[in-house]
């Protein structure tokens, strides 16, 4: 019957071929017609259905027609398959055998029809009906695990364990043949002793081994490519040898899965204090352990080459030609043509340029990646652009500086702070170099909308997320801050310390003499100022405008609770609402309660009356605290401090951070900048000295003082909302219109047409509609 | 032929010159108008068309109208100010005293110095503190020689704190004002006042009938002069001052609605207005000089 169908398509095929001779030189080669057919083992191994998509992308790309069959696992589909190919006129076929002897019958079927049989990654064996081989040298995978090994070994006498995969295996017998080749030189001389294989030792002067040899020693160190085997018989060696076979030691391991395996059993053994250990296959999981510093190599087959090669092969087969080949392999029958694809042997130096950057896998698949290629790959220069040019902002940036050049000692630091007007200067200066296409690599922002509204905005800033994940910052980093820092899902910089705003502080001698205690709500406060105003105490400090558009915030935060303040900047709290017209008449009750010549007076001065026992309260950030400091002032004798009546338990935050410019002239450099900028030894060396805490939660305690002990407490326990004034939760525009708006109040006194202003402004900038 | 040759090569001269200037000053001033007509705001440049109602907004800006008000308060208080104050240090350094040099030095040198400078000083004569160990300045001066009732909020006076800026500019500018009236004092020809005397006027009515007409090329200049630079008043605000809303004039705003809100379509609005009230008080002047430059 087979028989019967087999002559009825030859003649088919023959009559078809004849036709096509007739029809002379019109017909054209390829093209307009079938000219490849490829048959894959199994649609259910992801690599195959990868391989077909390669395949159909290339073969089209190239102007042939492809067809793509699988076979399933089952070989009688795949002769049915190579059947219909040749019945559809193919001139080639690619074929993947899903068993090597039993592939024989389908190679003849298509040598008889005259199509040209390419066998793709494994060999079709016992048959002459295979015209080229396309595949990765064995022997050269073994070849690049031994010479890893051999490059690593430093000295004599060095413990050296082999593994090899199963001994039904042909492959295993070509990578052990390939390792042979280079170690056996190297274990001849005395570099390395063999420790797990008396076969293997007493063929260590022999070069080549024949087949029985090979035999003998891999059916002593065998890991039939099982994860649970390779692992068992690691630990029955280690238990076996004492501890001069371990120390420093070289192991050779055929593929990923054992190389895992063989590494979990060795770094668990504690005479062995460090080990190299090959792979082979470069799996996601072992290209974690090579980050991780786990597992030392693998050998990075890249299929995408091998769908190159095979495409190649069959193109020259289609104008006529016959593929270069520099090699050839027996397949029991004749010696098959080939020409072996390239292998790469990765490390952690050349993870990310190997498997990442040539998109063979996304860094996001791993963490940890980018410190695995710092100690090589990060040199040049990054220019950090700020404006901490003085006071214990500069002394910060220095001492992190320090830490940065630490690490990264390649990396040239230039920094272009600019001085002058908390920033603004720096930040005109920033504006012209962005529209003039000139970014710096990584620049310092107030976190939050102030840094989103405007440079994301603009699409100045790359989002850090993988960094993030990276570094695990997002485990010590307080919950409520992100939202706070990210714009749709991302975030977009690394703050650097966190400052409070929402601190009031006093004089506690001041309050004590008017039998005043420390107010904890806004009526209290009001309460206590006004027994304050009676004893002729000045009640409250304020200074410049800035300042009061801060105290504005914070009685905003006082009255309308956290969850209502966050809405005013997200859009669902109505600032047209009664609460917040509440808020506005507290905030202009308070205003009533401070001294005339504010506007007169910058932070400082203010801040000072209450130290100095000329006013009783002040409203300021907590970089008041180090302010007090300078001036030789105790903390909890010469001044106190408590949340901002209302808001207790609520911790109003701001952040200088630092972002990743879009187009950064050295990426490199700003991200080694930023990891660390968010490192624990960064904001250890930058906080105790800028006078902040850190933004980090697991910062050493010790190192502050105890104001900022007690900050940290608050940090990571309390609900995060963000301040306005210093550009956590408006954008600039918006900030600009609500600063113009309460400069109008203060000189009118309009409560509801500061209100409507503030409506309108919201409106206009912000998120209302 | 000579002449076309020289002309040429004139021209040629002066071409990288007038080339400069066209593009860093007048492509510029375009650029400017068609920014202030457009919708950008944010970083990034954004020419949609918005017709003329970046300026419609600013004449409704209440804040605006703040600094027209200021504007014309200051320049009042300036430009009289130091008008006055320099013709009589002229008149005075005209009569031929003693040390004329070192007077004339003494009243120009504050010219020399930059308005930060005389910002940072003058914040501190004019301290708004009128009680307490805060009280500097001008205030402490009154309070000592029992002129308490002098004393005031200056600058933190609401509305007409901007007049009190303006007493810092006229510190610095009535020095100038007064070498220029000095100048055109000394050109006068001597006879003009003897006819005059013998005619039987009093030096008050030679200074009024005589030396004032003959002045008012002068008076016209320092008028344009001082005009100017007060209608583009920023830095002396912003050292005594910083930046507050009741203290707001034009520059003040465009700087921080640019720089600091990124309205760069309203800003550019701003700077576009300044530009015309001032070209409105130099350009006939520039007309002016002109003409009688080429009747000489």
């Amino acid at each position: 019957m087979n028989k019967k169908l087999f002559a009825l398509l030859s003649m088919l095929v023959l009559a078809s071929m004849l036709l096509a001779a007739c029809g002379g030189a019109a017909e054209p080669a390829a093209g307009d017609k079938l000219a490849v057919g490829i048959v894959l083992p199994t649609k259910d191994e992801p690599r195959w259905v990868q391989d077909e998509a390669r395949f159909q992308e290339a073969l089209t790309a190239a102007g042939y027609d492809v067809e793509i069959l699988f076979s399933q696992g089952d070989s009688a589909k795949e002769k049915a398959n190579v059947e219909s190919l040749i019945a559809n006129g193919v001139k080639v076929i690619i074929l993947t055998p899903q068993d090597g002897s039993a592939a024989a019958a389908a190679a003849e079927a298509a040598r008889e029809a005259g199509v040209k049989v390419i066998a793709y990654d494994r060999l079709i064996l016992d048959t002459d009906a295979v015209d080229f081989y396309v595949t990765f040298d064995s022997i050269s995978v073994g070849a690049a695990q031994a010479q890893y090994l051999v490059d690593h070994a430093e000295g004599t006498g060095l413990p050296l364990y082999l593994y090899a995969g199963a001994a039904s295996d042909n492959n295993a017998f070509l990578f052990f043949e390939g390792a042979w080749n280079v170690l056996q030189p190297k274990i001849a001389d005395g570099t390395f002793v063999i420790a797990n294989s008396s076969e293997a030792e007493a063929l260590k002067d022999k070069a080549t081994l024949t087949r029985d040899e090979q035999s003998a020693i891999i059916n002593q160190v065998t890991t039939n490519w099982d994860f649970n085997t390779a692992k068992t018989l690691a630990e029955s060696n280690l238990t076996a040898n004492g501890s001069d076979a371990k120390g420093d030691v070289f192991i050779l391991a055929p593929n990923d899965g054992t190389a895992r395996a063989i590494a979990d059993a060795f770094s668990a053994d504690a005479d062995v204090t460090s080990y190299f250990v090959t792979g082979q296959d470069a799996e996601k999981a072992s290209v974690q352990y090579i980050i991780d510093g786990k597992q030392s190599m693998t050998v990075f087959k890249d299929v995408r080459t091998l769908v190159d090669d095979a495409i190649k092969a069959a193109t020259t087969f289609l104008e006529g030609g016959t593929p270069e080949s520099t090699n050839s392999y027996n397949n029991g029958k004749i010696d098959v043509p080939a020409n072996p694809t390239v292998v790469i042997t990765v490390d952690k130096d050349n993870v990310q340029s190997a498997l990442i950057d040539s998109g063979y896998y996304s860094a996001s698949d791993f963490t940890g990646l980018g410190e695995s290629s710092k100690p090589v790959a990060v040199a040049g220069q990054v220019e950090v652009f700020s404006w901490w040019t003085g006071g214990g902002e500069a002394a910060g940036l220095e001492a992190m500086m320090g830490v940065f050049s630490a690490q990264y000692p390649d990396v040239e630091f230039i920094n272009a702070a600019v001085a002058g007007g908390a920033g603004t200067n720096a930040r005109a200066v920033l504006a012209t170099r962005l529209q003039a296409g000139d970014p710096p690599d990584s620049w310092q922002g107030h976190a939050g909308q102030e840094l989103i509204g405007t440079y994301v905005a603009g699409g100045q800033i790359e989002p850090l997320n993988d960094l993030y994940e990276a570094e695990g910052w997002l485990e010590v980093m307080p919950e409520t801050l992100i939202p706070l820092i990210s714009d749709n899902g991302n975030i977009y910089s690394v703050p650097v310390n966190i400052h409070r705003a929402n601190v009031l502080w006093y004089n506690p001698a001041v309050l004590e003499a008017n039998g005043v205690e420390v107010p904890t709500t806004m009526d209290e406060w009001f309460a206590a100022m006004d027994t304050l105003q009676a004893a002729g105490v000045q009640p409250l400090a304020l200074g410049e405008q800035w300042t009061k558009m801060h105290l504005m915030e914070t009685v905003l935060l006082g009255t309308l609770g956290p969850d209502a303040y966050n809405g005013l900047w997200d859009g669902t709290t109505d600032w047209g609402n009664p609460e917040v017209k509440a808020a506005l008449d507290n905030y202009a009750k308070v205003l009533t309660y401070a001294n005339a010549d504010s506007a007169s007076l910058s932070w400082q001065d203010a801040a000072q009356l209450v130290v100095n026992g000329d006013a009783a309260f002040n409203v300021m950030g907590d970089w008041a605290e180090g302010y007090f400091r300078e001036l030789g002032k105790a903390p909890n004798t010469d001044y106190g401090w408590a949340p901002v009546p209302g808001s207790v338990g609520v911790f109003q935050f701001l952040s200088d951070s630092f972002v990743l410019a879009v187009g950064a002239p050295d990426p490199e450099g700003a991200t080694a900048w930023l990891k660390i900028a968010g490192s624990k030894e960064g904001q250890e060396a930058f906080n105790p000295v800028k006078g902040s805490i850190c933004a980090r939660t697991d910062c050493d305690p010790s190192l502050f003082g105890e104001y900022l002990q007690s900050a940290m407490d608050d940090w990571a326990s309390n609900t995060v909302v963000g301040s306005l004034t210093h550009g956590v939760v408006a954008n600039d525009s918006w900030k600009t219109e609500i600063d113009t708006a309460l400069g109008l109040y203060l000189a009118d006194g309009d409560v509801d047409g500061f209100q409507a202003a503030l409506v309108a402004a919201c409106t206009s900038s912000g998120p209302c509609k | 032929m000579v002449r076309d040759k020289d002309q040429f090569l004139n021209i040629l001269l002066v071409s990288p010159s007038i080339l400069a200037v066209f593009i860093f000053v007048y492509v510029f001033i375009g650029w400017s108008v068609r920014v202030s007509l457009s919708k950008w705001k944010g970083l990034n440049a954004d020419y949609t068309w918005n017709g003329i109602n970046n300026y419609l907004e600013l004449f409704k800006d209440p804040r605006f109208h703040v600094d027209v008000r200021n504007t014309l308060i200051f320049t009042g208080v300036f430009v009289v100010g130091s008008m006055v104050l320099g013709f009589i240090l002229a008149v005075m350094l005209d009569q031929g005293l003693k040390g004329e040099g070192f007077f004339r030095s003494l009243f120009l040198f504050p010219m020399a110095i930059s308005y930060i400078v005389t910002g940072s000083v003058w914040r501190w004569l004019m301290n708004p503190a009128m009680v307490g160990s805060r009280v500097t300045g001008f205030n402490v001066l009154f309070q000592n020689m029992g002129l308490d009732f002098l004393a005031n909020t200056w600058y933190g006076t609401p509305v007409w704190g901007i007049a009190a800026i303006g007493l810092a500019a006229i510190w610095q500018m009535s020095g100038y004002t007064m070498a220029l009236y000095l100048a055109g004092l000394r050109a006068i020809p001597a006879e003009l006042k003897e006819a005059a005397q013998i005619d039987g006027a009093n030096q008050l009515q030679i200074y009024r009938y005589i030396m004032l007409p003959l002045l008012s090329p002068v008076t016209l200049s320092a008028l344009i002069i001082l005009g100017h630079m007060s209608l583009k008043v920023f830095d002396l605000i912003i050292a005594i001052a910083g930046k507050q809303l009741p203290l707001d004039v034009p520059a003040i705003y465009m700087w921080q609605i640019t720089f600091d809100g990124l309205f760069y379509g309203k800003g550019a609005a701003i700077g576009i207005i300044l530009l015309v009230s001032v070209a409105i008080l130099i350009i006939p002047y520039i007309r002016y000089t002109l003409k009688t430059e080429a009747q000489q």
